[in-house]
Order: structure tokens, then sequence, then C-alpha cells
């Protein structure tokens, strides 16, 4: 059973610096703006984040440590690439829209300018920030470099903690992996994941958004068979610029496993 | 005067809504297909040159809005060989009331069997097509001072290109405007340089050869996709390219990773771009 290994964090939108887009257009209807938003912010842990996971290279995984260091977010209304969304007009009466080969975000919604560390099996308060109305549909994730928050000396200078056990068949790996923000960077040199998946929400009122890390993702296609087995029962760290480490690395920059949802104020 | 109603519904945002015109469909493969992607586009210093850029295009629509009912629709798919030289004429809707058209779209598809050759494609090209269901079938020659290499690439993708927009009278326009008496031209642009981004969701991608020859692991000089699919995208040094795969799903591969930019080569009046929708 592939049980994933989740965090959700909620965070909060207060009233931000984004601009309110001005109405454009010939049709009369085109004339709305957006108003500010507000947002409550909570972060909890997924109750599947104490379990194993088994990745696509058949290892069976539980993690004993899992600590991230967060940053400022940005939520857009522009879709993921190759997504089957319904189209994104912005309030400026154009389009935002995917282009094919890139990620065009579109206006920004909402943001959370704020750095701290969660545990990523148990969740933890990441922010708050605050937005305007209208349709969600992306997001970008920060890493918080340096590390602040309560699991800032665990993070000791790294974007992520990891260590855990690996098993599959007879063999069992102890693993320790730490992320840095170089080894996260993007193509401008941001440790960033740009175009991760909001799910699409219209947003016409205070709530919480939901940001689920899904860990699973990042070990998908680790295999640990490249690490040393353990000889004094300490975990072995992913040797640097081994395959098992990048291909960690290359999960852990992959917008896919940063899923953010909205939920409305009751 | 054509022009002129065009730019006139432009500034003022709203389309004339009287009288009738048409738009016409080109397709066309840009000096890169047609004739080379030169070294001074690749970040590693090769030179491709295509022999053959087969692409499938086909359900090309008009419609007023989004959501609309199409006003016109290409009636059935067509086979074009993007290495001959020239524009190439795809479809053209005619006695369309005036006025703009938001919504254009268009589909790259495997080959139905009743799929029509454009002019200068062949019997056997067909074949190749519709047999093995391809929606794009490249080959090319790769240089690089000495070395060379070659490849043959079929992909079954298939891709909406929902949402197109592209430059009109020098501003940035979703779909096409009908003026009364007038013909929107419009260019259905295949890019080639697409098939070697070193990232799928990056704006800053770069073009790039030296990881697809590398792959050419019992070096016969031929990069399969099957060699391709044997490189691991992490295995690939950071010094030689990101290949980030954004928010795609399942990409772990070079050849996976070559799929997916081939997505990417369907473009709007040059550099305008559509919204690509796998289907």
């Amino acid at each position: 059973m592939h049980l994933p290994r989740t965090i959700t964090a909620v965070v909060a939108f207060a009233l931000g610096s984004l601009v309110v887009p001005a109405p454009i257009g010939c049709s009369s209807d085109e004339g709305t703006t957006g108003k500010r938003v507000a947002f409550d912010f909570a972060v909890a842990g997924s109750p599947a984040a104490k379990s194993a996971f088994t990745n696509a290279q058949g290892w069976s995984v539980t993690l004993e440590r899992a600590a991230l260091s967060t940053g400022n977010m940005t939520f857009f209304d522009g879709a993921t690439i190759f997504s089957q969304a319904t189209p994104a007009w912005s309030f400026a009466g154009r389009a935002a829209f995917a282009h094919p080969g890139h990620y065009v975000a579109g206006e920004a919604r909402g943001e959370v300018r704020a750095s701290s560390s969660v545990d990523l099996r148990t969740g933890g308060v990441v922010g708050r920030g605050g937005g305007v109305s209208g349709i969600v549909r992306s997001a970008t994730f920060s890493f918080g470099v340096p590390p602040q928050g309560p699991l800032a000396g665990e993070l000791a200078g790294s974007v992520a903690v990891l260590e855990g056990t690996a098993r599959k068949g007879a063999e069992t790996r102890l693993f320790r992996a730490a992320i840095s923000a170089e080894d996260v960077k993007d193509t401008k040199g941001a440790p960033i994941i740009e175009g991760c998946p909001f799910v699409e929400a219209d947003v016409q009122s205070d709530g919480r958004v939901s940001l689920t890390v899904k860990v699973e993702t990042w070990f998908d296609e680790v295999d640990f068979a490249e690490l040393a087995p353990s000889g004094d029962g300490k975990p072995v760290t992913l040797p640097p610029g081994s395959l098992a480490r990048n291909t960690l690395v290359r999960g852990m920059k992959a917008g896919t496993a940063y899923v953010f949802t909205w939920e409305a104020r009751k | 005067m054509k022009r002129f109603g065009i730019v006139l519904a432009l500034v003022l945002g709203c389309a004339a809504d009287e009288g009738e015109g048409s738009v016409s469909f080109s397709t066309y493969g840009e000096p890169f297909i047609e004739q080379e992607i030169p070294a001074s586009e690749f970040e590693d210093g090769w030179t491709v040159k295509y022999g053959k850029f087969l692409v499938v295009l086909s359900d090309v629509s008009i419609a007023e809005t989004e959501g609309a009912a199409p006003v016109a629709k290409m009636p059935a798919p067509k086979l074009f060989d993007m290495h001959l030289p020239g524009p190439k004429p795809v479809f053209t809707a005619g006695r369309l009331p005036a006025k703009a058209y938001t919504h254009v779209s268009y589909v790259i598809a495997p080959a139905p069997a009743a799929v029509e050759p454009a002019a200068g494609v062949s019997d056997a090209d067909k074949q190749r097509m519709v047999s093995n269901g391809y929606s794009l079938y490249v080959e090319a020659t790769a240089t690089k001072g000495a070395e060379t290499k070659r490849f043959a690439w079929g992909f079954q993708t298939a891709t909406l290109f929902d949402r197109c927009e592209g430059p009109l009278s020098g501003k940035t326009t979703p779909g096409v405007v009908v003026t009364n008496g007038g013909t929107d031209q419009v260019e259905l642009t295949v890019h080639g340089d697409h098939l070697f981004y070193d990232d799928l969701q990056s704006p800053d991608a770069k073009v790039r050869f030296d990881n697809i020859a590398a792959a050419d692991a019992n070096g016969d000089g031929e990069i399969t996709l099957d060699e391709l699919a044997a490189v691991k995208l992490a295995a690939i040094p950071a010094a030689n390219g990101p290949y980030g795969t954004g928010s795609a799903p399942g990409i772990y591969d070079l050849r996976a990773f070559v799929e997916g930019l081939s997505r990417t080569v369907g473009h709007f009046r040059g550099e305008g771009e559509c919204f690509a929708v796998p289907r």
C-alpha cells in the first residue's frame, strides 16, 4: 500500500502589497475588480506522514526526521504546464496562460511573506499573508534561507534534513540527507519551485490555504541500493553527486511535490 | 484597408461587427527546420539539420469566445513535412461575420488512416505516420567539429494547442480578427529548436545537444529513443543543464523529457503561444 508521507501546512493571508488590477475591455461585465481577502493560518500534519511508503524503485521508506525550511509563497491565476485547467482570464482581460515549453504565472492572487521551519511528520506554522479575490491555479514555493523558526537549529543551514530507513526485501538502508539551498536553486539561482499546482479555486472570501508537501514524490525514484549499509546503526549520508542524492534533489525540485489547496472560512 | 480595419478594431478594443471576411491558416517551419539550427543557438556548439519533420495538424478551430461553438473548423487532419520550403496552406474559413474571434485552437495528434498528405509528402511518409501512430516524426543530423550524430524519432503524443494568441498589428491578440472583406493570415508556426530545450518549464531554457549525443551508448552514430530512455535525468551533471520538469509528472529519463518537449513545438503567428493540453 502506498501511503503518502505528507504535511499539511495551513498558511494565512494578511492584507499584502498586491495590486488590484483595473478593469479593461469593451464588455461592461469585465469591470470587476478583485477585493482584498484575508486568510486564517494554521499548520496541520497529515496522519499518513508517520506511515511508511513504497517508492517506484520498490523501497519501503520510513522517515524518522523530516525538517523543512519554508520561505515566501506566492499564488497565481496561471495554470501549471501541461495541465487540463480551464482558461485563466485575468482582471485585465488578457489570458494568463502557460505557454508551450514554459510556465506563465499570470496574475498574483496572494502571497505569504514569512520564513519558518516545520517537521514534515507533524506539521507546523509556516506564516501568514494576504491576497485579492479571483481564480488561483498555481503557486511558487520558496525554501527559507537561512532557516528560521522552531527547527532552524536542526536544519543547521540546510533547507531540508531527512533521515530514515529504507527496506527492500532483505536489504535495509539507514539514510540521511541534508539538502542545501544550492542544491534546489532554479535556473535563476533562487531556491524556489515555480509552477506548483494549486487546486483550482475561486477565492472570494477569507479562508485558508493548505500546502501539502508530498514527500513520497521526493523519494519516488530514489534507489537506495547505491547507499552503503550502515555498519554502526547510524544513518549513512547520501553521498554528494551520487545518483541517489541527485534523484532525491530532482524530486524536491518537482512542482508536483508541492500541492496547495484553498478552503473558505466557514 | 484590411490592416487599417484590424488596427482600428484593436485600438477600440472591440471588433467592427459589419460585413464578412475570412481567415486563412498556413503552417511554417521557419529556417530552423527548413535549413538548420546553427551552432550559435546551441549552448554546446552543435548544429542540427533536419531532413524530415512530419507533423499531423488537425482540428483547427475558430470560436467567438472560449466555450462557444466553433464558427469554423478544419474538416480533416493533414500531414505536413515542415522541412519542405515555405509556408504551406492548412485551412481557410471564409464568409465569417466580421468580428474578433478570441478562441482559436489546433491539435497535433497521431495520424488517422484518412490523414491527407500535403503537397510534397510521400505516400511512404503517410504510411510511416499512420502505421506507427505518430503525430510527429523527425529525421536529422547533428554535427559538432568532426563528430556527427543522426537520429530518427517518432512521437505518439497528442496535444491540443488551445487559446492561441500572437502578434497582430503589433499587439498580442487572442485568436483571430475578421474584418469586412479582409483575410486574417494566420501562421501555425512549428519551432524545431524546442526538441533540444534543457528545461520543460523555465522560460530561460537553453538549447543543448551534448547530453543527447552522449546517449549514443553503442557509439554507432545513431541516437535512438531507447538510448535516450536509458539516460536518467538525475545522472546528467548540473553543468550540462537543469532538465527541470516543473509540474509535468513522471518524466525521469531523456526520452520522456524529449517526448514532453514534443508537446511544445506548436506556436501561433511566429512567436505567439497557445496553451498546451495533453489529450
